[in-house]
């Protein structure tokens, strides 16, 4: 875990993590998302707030990494290489080792009709990019509560 | 007339006076016997003598003017004559023509028995000195005279009339005989009169100047020596044959013209009795030219080509707008989305700073980190009027019309604004008056929130202290909602222009207030879709209220609804542009 680049902003890559500590019994959150600083920012907002956190980038990678995972909740960005968000979240619900654990899609895809494809594709809760931190943990917190 | 008369009387009157003339010769002899004489005649006589005494009257006279006659003098003086009526010319005339041996006659009116007798009299002197009057009244037989006369001038004004109508119908003959002839002539088919023997007895224009001859040359011609000799024995067939005519088929024939080209045409005809019957049967021939058909369907075909090929570049047109406006929804999803998507970055690494996510932060640090929060949300909130404004500029926002409760509608905004006006919360105050506003009205309750919102977030900006009050109340057939504050006020000269895209008041207030410039542009939109207005009074420095008026429309309807199962109907209405 590299700390990030202090001085140049220019060199700057995001730190997954950011340096922030995960606690070892946690509740287990997945967090599927393609741009390396949200994926930052949504690691350090939901270790900060107790939980467990493994990413995937890719659609491919997904499935993988979650059965090894095994998360109770899932982050879910819609706009993804290889594999959508909306299969990704019907694969995931639809997977017999996964126990359906709930999806939270959390997109900048605000059409209508993108939103009601994530929930028919079995999302729970729809939250659009860009949102405060506290209201995204306030909806993970709903469906998963910390301790 | 009245001559003939006289001339008729004065005939009657020489033969009369001749007998008077021996009559009076022989009176001496016979005098009684003249009288008795005299008193046969079925005319009024009188005989004067030289002295212009009257010597004697016959009953007709004595008749005529009874006691007139009796008096003893046996005188009439002038005015006895004047008095009934005769003219005292007329007396001159008569007695200087008895003077010189000639007669008079003339008539007089006289009035007899207050009745005015048309009398014609001849005056012949006598042998031997006097006169002799012969008279006869024809009062009667003026009294016809004037009614003859009276026929004939009604019967030559119903004559004059009759000529008149008669006119008019030869005017209305003439021109119907030249539209016929127009029509005949100029038809697009060659119409050719046979007589009995088959030669031609007229010919149209059109027929004669198709085959190179003007109508009167042909006339009088037989008809088989225009088609072609093959085809002639075929046609003689069919002439000789009248009953085989239809004017409802046709069959085809081949004319030659005068240059010897063939003209293929369609023949049809009818044979009718010629007029007055003298030559028997007349046959009519009716000739399409056969080229003048193709030419038309070949018009035709090439008329519904070009329609068709002008469909098909209308279809490609259409698919292409179609997808260029599916393209154009496309880009706007994906600019949106990238747009959204590093704000989501930079506004959480900012809250991560800003709540010590990052650990322990100075005053300056977290100030900094609350900056590119304020103004990332103020990012989002253009990038979502940016969106917002080119849907309703497409025509993609849909009015959901539903019935709703604009006081509660409001609250939600509401209580978004307290949030942002939180840190001038001792100085700022917000208030709902609801006094007389409509329970339920029908509309965008979506699009109305974002209106009051739009509304609301703009007066939190331009408002440091004092109230911002949103007013509900019916007006008519309408709802005002009137979101007033006590902030710097909008300029008259900015008013004209505040509902324009990207018009704030000037550039610094976008950077010293925040906003994008696009809110009240799109409140404008939002409310012109709902079929209401948006209007603005302010005073700088005193503060702005904008009037958002709505139809309430629906809400007897919605009474009736609510009463009954409080079930709303919804309905969706795309506003198409």
């Amino acid at each position: 875990m590299k700390p990030p680049s202090r001085d140049d902003p220019h060199s700057w890559t995001a730190a997954e993590g950011a340096g922030i500590p995960e606690s070892q019994d946690g509740p287990r959150v997945m967090v599927v998302e393609d741009d390396p600083a949200i994926r930052e920012v949504l690691i350090s907002m939901l270790r900060l707030s107790g939980y467990r956190v493994r990413t995937a980038s890719e659609g491919e990678a997904v499935l993988p990494a979650a059965l090894a995972f095994k998360p109770q909740l899932v982050l879910m960005d819609l706009m993804l290489p290889g594999i959508d968000g909306w299969e990704l979240t019907r694969r995931i619900k639809g997977h017999a080792d996964l126990g359906q654990p709930p999806v939270i899609v959390l997109s900048a895809r605000v059409r209508e009709d993108d939103k009601i494809r994530a929930i028919e594709a079995g999302a729970s809760e729809f939250v659009p990019k860009p949102c405060r931190a506290t209201t995204l943990v306030e909806v993970v917190k709903r469906y998963l509560p910390v301790g | 007339m009245m001559g003939l008369v006289t001339a008729g009387v004065g005939a009657a009157a020489a033969v009369v006076a001749s007998g008077l003339t021996w009559v009076l010769a022989t009176r001496s002899r016979t005098g009684d016997a003249v009288f008795q004489t005299l008193d046969k005649l079925a005319q009024p006589v009188l005989l004067l003598d030289g002295g212009g005494l009257l010597e004697a009257a016959n009953e007709a006279a004595r008749e005529l003017f009874g006691a007139l006659l009796d008096r003893k003098d046996r005188t009439f003086t002038r005015e006895d004559l004047i008095q009934r009526g005769i003219r005292l010319e007329d007396i001159e005339a008569a007695r200087m023509s008895v003077q010189a041996g000639q007669a008079w006659s003339g008539h007089v009116d006289l009035r007899i028995n207050e009745k005015l007798a048309r009398i014609a009299v001849l005056v012949a002197p006598r042998t031997g000195g006097g006169a002799v009057l012969l008279l006869r009244d024809y009062t009667t037989e003026a009294e016809q005279l004037r009614k003859l006369e009276w026929e004939v001038d009604r019967l030559s004004t119903a004559q004059r009339g009759l000529e008149k109508q008669l006119e008019g119908r030869m005017e209305d003959l003439t021109r119907l005989s030249e539209q016929y002839f127009d029509l005949f002539d100029n038809a697009p088919a060659f119409y050719l009169h046979l007589d009995a023997t088959q030669h031609i007895v007229v010919i149209n224009h059109a027929g004669a100047g198709a085959l190179g001859y003007e109508p009167g040359e042909l006339k009088g011609r037989g008809v088989y020596d225009l088609f072609d000799p093959e085809d002639q024995a075929r046609l003689r067939k069919l002439l000789n044959n009248p009953e085989n005519l239809d004017p409802a088929s046709s069959s085809e024939f081949r004319l030659v013209d005068r240059t010897g080209k063939s003209i293929t045409v369609l023949l049809s005809g009818a044979t009718v009795p010629d007029q007055g019957g003298r030559t028997g049967w007349e046959t009519r021939l009716t000739l399409v030219d056969v080229g003048t058909i193709k030419e038309h369907q070949v018009l035709l075909r090439r008329i519904s080509a070009e329609l068709e090929e002008r469909n098909a570049v209308l279809e490609l047109k259409n698919e292409e707008i179609a997808r260029a406006d599916k393209l154009k929804s496309e880009f706007l999803n994906n600019i949106s989305h990238e747009l959204r998507t590093p704000l989501h970055a930079v506004i959480g690494y900012a809250e991560l700073i800003h709540s010590g996510g990052y650990g322990p932060t100075t005053e300056l640090q977290r100030h900094g980190s609350a900056g590119i929060l304020k103004r990332g949300e103020d990012l989002l909130g253009l990038i979502n009027n940016l969106l917002d404004l080119s849907r309703i500029e497409a025509g993609r926002m849909n009015v959901i019309i539903a019935p709703f409760d604009p006081v509660a509608a409001v609250q939600h905004p509401l209580e978004t604004t307290s949030m942002l006006v939180r840190n001038k919360r001792d100085r700022l105050k917000l208030r709902v008056i609801a006094e007389d506003a409509p329970r339920l009205v029908t509309g965008d309750e979506d699009m109305f929130k974002r209106v009051v919102m739009n509304l609301l977030s703009n007066a939190s900006r331009f408002t440091d202290r004092g109230s911002i009050n949103v007013t509900i109340r019916r007006d008519g057939t309408q709802f005002v909602t009137a979101v007033s504050d006590t902030g710097v006020g909008i300029s008259e000269e900015a008013q004209k222009f505040i509902f324009d895209e990207f018009r704030q008041v000037d550039g610094s207030t976008t950077r010293e207030h925040g906003g994008s410039g696009l809110g009240l542009a799109i409140c404008k939109k939002l409310c012109e879709l709902m079929g209401g207005t948006i209007s603005v009074t302010s005073r700088v420095g005193q503060g702005t209220t904008f009037y958002v008026r709505l139809p309430i429309h629906g809400e007897e309807v919605v009474a009736k609804a609510d009463n009954k199962a409080r079930e709303w109907t919804r309905h969706e209405t795309t506003i198409q542009r």
